[in-house]
């Protein structure tokens, strides 16, 4: 604890003081003498030419570091990535659409539109339940697309950037801020149906397991939450009430420990849950809300 | 040359200053960087996998009862009734489904180890209740029991409790609410009674008498001989007490009358006909209705000073009220409105304010001791139906349907709702009438089985 702390407070020192000499020595770099016009032109050509930029690092390799280190990642992600995104997207999501395509085939050529019509079912359809879950998987398809560029990218960036720039670590910083942990990595880079198939799963394992207390007086605002550690075969290691705080009724007792007994009772596991995902789904957050039943 | 080694040294210097800075630039960044990484990494976002559960079922929970352990024959009989009349309770409840004795691979010996909680598992019990029975001279009775979570292999409740030895049913009866309370997070009600009419002869000459028996039926005796009509039987929730009407010397009155002492007192000399007692939350006042030229109207009555109060003024009909369980608000019944229809009021009678608002006509509503719902009775399309709705009126359900079904009465943790519900046997006018219970939820519909045809049901608060 104690040398974290005092490294971070280093860190953090560190970035005070850049941050107060730092920057004025960039402007003055821009300032001091005729450095800076080469500076302003490698971005230009950055943007618009590609081939160029390869050109450009052989007569002044110290001052671009210095300048374009934030820039190039950017760009480059930017460029190589798209098609690689598109391509990949096609691939995971392709075969949820597929068996619908084949019917509109028939009506000749309306592809885009009758894609975007299934597009348009499937938005209007989320909402009608939650604002929030839509947003939710929205930001899981961003994230899921951020993953899909690297390990597409990564062997193509090494062939094309060889001649234009190293990286460096500014980078491949800016990478592992897009990333998430690279340990986990092939387990998170998941496609929302695959996520969907896990969370069904589960909850087919507990909907007719949990048996809830659907007299209790206000039992639609008892909502117990727990976390559930699993094992490799899908049976379950470990549960725990997390919101216990908010159970301290009676009957927030009672829905606590029904919610529990259905996830440590034997007959309801293993849950049936791919393998190669464990890493995901070893520890699972549960939360069992009746409201929607209770109608209220 | 001199000025060339200064602008030299300068120059040098000067990169040198850059170069360090340039460092710590880069440092910066990175250290800028590495902090949003820890940033980005605290999200959850991926950590675990959450999932929702929104759907359940709503189905018993199987409980097994083992016989109360005991070293003397006699003690073992007591043992089995004792596991008998729990199991009975806990299952009537319809939250509770008895495992099998049979199927039990291996009954514990002794109560102070604990269970081997695998063996239950396989026969799929969730609950597993143990006790023993000690009987200590001629009469006394030591009875002990625990409760035990078979899933997560901990107690949830141990008790021990003395008493003669003619309470073991009581016993076996506050073990039940134990469990029960314990499971559901609901206040038990088997260690209760219930009040009613019993009714035999033709239906133009029908004896009705007061009779008192355990929620389970058992224990069953009259409380009056059947010579004048009694009606509309109310349990005091604080004393063993019961109010109602009765035509005693052909003027209908209401009655106090004290279980215990069998003594019977009419409650003030009203100079109208007074009906529908009940018994305020307190259990030191009572209101009621009294009807008086024609009109009838809400009055309470202070019991330890008699002092009668009127509640309601209307020229409409204004009955059947009913306190709040903080004794705060009154729910009545009128037809001010054009039709009967349920009313809320302040026990003061102020603030009156509509609650029902459906189609029909709606009759004795009862406060849920819980505080949370109203039931009612409802008629409506040449029916009847007992029902509940929310204090405000909102969110009304209809539990029962039948000919005639009415006068609902809450059991005393307001879970389940007992009534009487007539149905015709001959073309002649035969009538058969028998209570019912049904959960509060609208399943689990029970007969409860008396010597003869029984109506207007009241439930007692837990006998304490």
């Amino acid at each position: 604890m104690r040398s974290s702390i005092i490294v971070s407070l280093v860190l953090h020192a560190l970035v005070v003081v850049v941050g107060i000499f730092g920057l004025p020595e960039v402007r003055k770099v821009l300032i001091v003498k005729n450095v800076p016009m080469v500076v302003e032109v490698i971005p230009s050509a950055l943007a618009t030419n590609i081939p160029s930029i390869s050109q450009l690092p052989e007569k002044s390799s110290k001052k671009k570091t210095k300048t374009h280190t934030p820039s190039p990642p950017v760009r480059e992600k930017k460029i190589p990535v798209r098609p690689k995104r598109l391509t990949e997207k096609e691939r995971d999501i392709v075969p949820i659409p597929d068996p619908i395509k084949p019917k509109f085939k028939k009506k000749n050529d309306k592809k885009p539109v009758i894609k975007q019509k299934v597009r348009k079912k499937l938005i209007k359809v989320k909402p009608r339940r939650k604002p929030k879950p839509p947003d939710r998987f929205a930001m899981v398809l961003k994230n899921l697309e951020k993953d899909f560029k690297r390990p597409i990218t990564e062997p193509k960036k090494s062939k094309k950037r060889k001649a234009a720039k190293q990286t460096d670590l500014m980078e491949r910083l800016s990478k592992s801020l897009s990333k998430r942990p690279t340990e986990f990595d092939s387990n998170k880079t998941i496609t929302m149906s695959e996520r969907n198939a896990m969370i069904n799963a589960v909850k087919r394992r507990m909907e007719p397991c949990w048996n809830f207390h659907a007299g209790s007086k206000k039992a639609q605002d008892i909502i117990v939450e727990l976390k559930v550690k699993l094992r490799p075969d899908g049976r379950v290691l470990g549960a725990n009430i997390i919101n216990q705080s908010a159970l301290n009724t009676n009957f927030g007792r009672a829905a606590g420990e029904s919610a529990l007994r259905a996830v440590l009772n034997p007959d309801c596991q293993p849950y049936n849950l791919p393998i190669k995902r464990y890493n995901v789904w070893k520890d699972l957050k549960l939360t069992f809300n009746p409201r929607e039943m209770l109608g209220r | 040359m001199h000025m060339n080694n200064s602008n030299i040294k300068k120059s040098v210097i000067s990169n040198i200053i850059r170069g360090f800075l340039s460092v710590l630039t880069k440092s910066v960044g990175i250290i800028v960087s590495i902090n949003l990484l820890f940033l980005v990494n605290a999200e959850p976002c991926n950590a675990e996998l959450q999932v929702d559960i929104t759907r359940g079922v709503v189905k018993p929970i199987p409980v097994a009862v083992t016989n109360f352990l005991g070293s003397s024959q006699k003690e073992l009989n007591l043992g089995r009734n004792i596991a008998l009349v729990v199991k009975a309770d806990l299952v009537r409840s319809g939250l509770f489904s008895a495992v099998d004795e049979k199927a039990y691979i291996d009954v514990e010996k002794s109560i102070d180890t604990k269970p081997i909680f695998g063996n239950w598992r396989l026969i799929k019990t969730q609950a597993l209740s143990q006790g023993k029975v000690e009987v200590i001279g001629n009469n006394r009775l030591k009875v002990q029991f625990r409760l035990w979570d078979v899933f997560a292999e901990q107690q949830m409740v141990g008790q021990v409790y003395s008493t003669i030895a003619g309470n073991w049913r009581r016993i076996a009866h506050i073990i039940a609410d134990a469990i029960y309370k314990r499971v559901t997070g609901e206040n038990g009600y088997f260690d209760t009674r219930v009040v009613y009419i019993a009714e035999s002869g033709p239906s133009n000459r029908r004896t009705k008498r007061l009779a008192i028996m355990d929620q389970d039926g058992e224990n069953h005796h009259f409380l009056t001989d059947g010579s004048s009509l009694v009606l509309t039987p109310r349990f005091s929730p604080s004393r063993q007490e019961i109010t109602y009407m009765s035509y005693h010397g052909d003027v209908p009155r209401v009655y106090i009358f004290n279980i215990d002492s069998g003594r019977q007192e009419l409650l003030g000399d009203f100079p109208g006909m007074t009906f529908a007692p009940r018994f305020s939350p307190d259990g030191n006042g009572v209101v009621m209705s009294m009807a008086k030229d024609g009109n009838s109207e809400i009055y309470s009555m202070d019991l330890r000073n008699r002092k009668v109060r009127r509640l309601t003024k209307h020229s409409a009909i204004d009955t059947s009220p009913h306190y709040s369980p903080d004794g705060r608000r009154i729910v009545f019944n009128s037809d001010r409105g054009g039709s009967q229809q349920i009313y809320v009021m302040d026990a003061d009678g102020g603030r009156v304010k509509r609650i029902s608002f459906g189609r029909g006509r709606y009759a004795t509503p009862v406060w849920s001791p819980r505080g949370d719902l109203i039931a009612f009775t409802k008629m409506t399309g040449g029916k009847f139906y007992i029902g509940v709705m929310d204090v405000d009126g909102k969110g009304e359900r209809l539990l029962v349907e039948g000919f005639l079904v009415e006068s609902p009465t809450w059991s005393p943790n307001g879970r389940v709702i007992m009534f009487f519900r007539e149905t015709p046997v001959s073309k002649k006018g035969g009538i058969v009438s028998k209570l019912y219970s049904i959960d509060l939820t609208g399943f689990n519909e029970r007969e409860l089985v008396t010597p003869m045809d029984a109506s207007d049901p009241a439930w007692s608060p837990l006998i304490p």
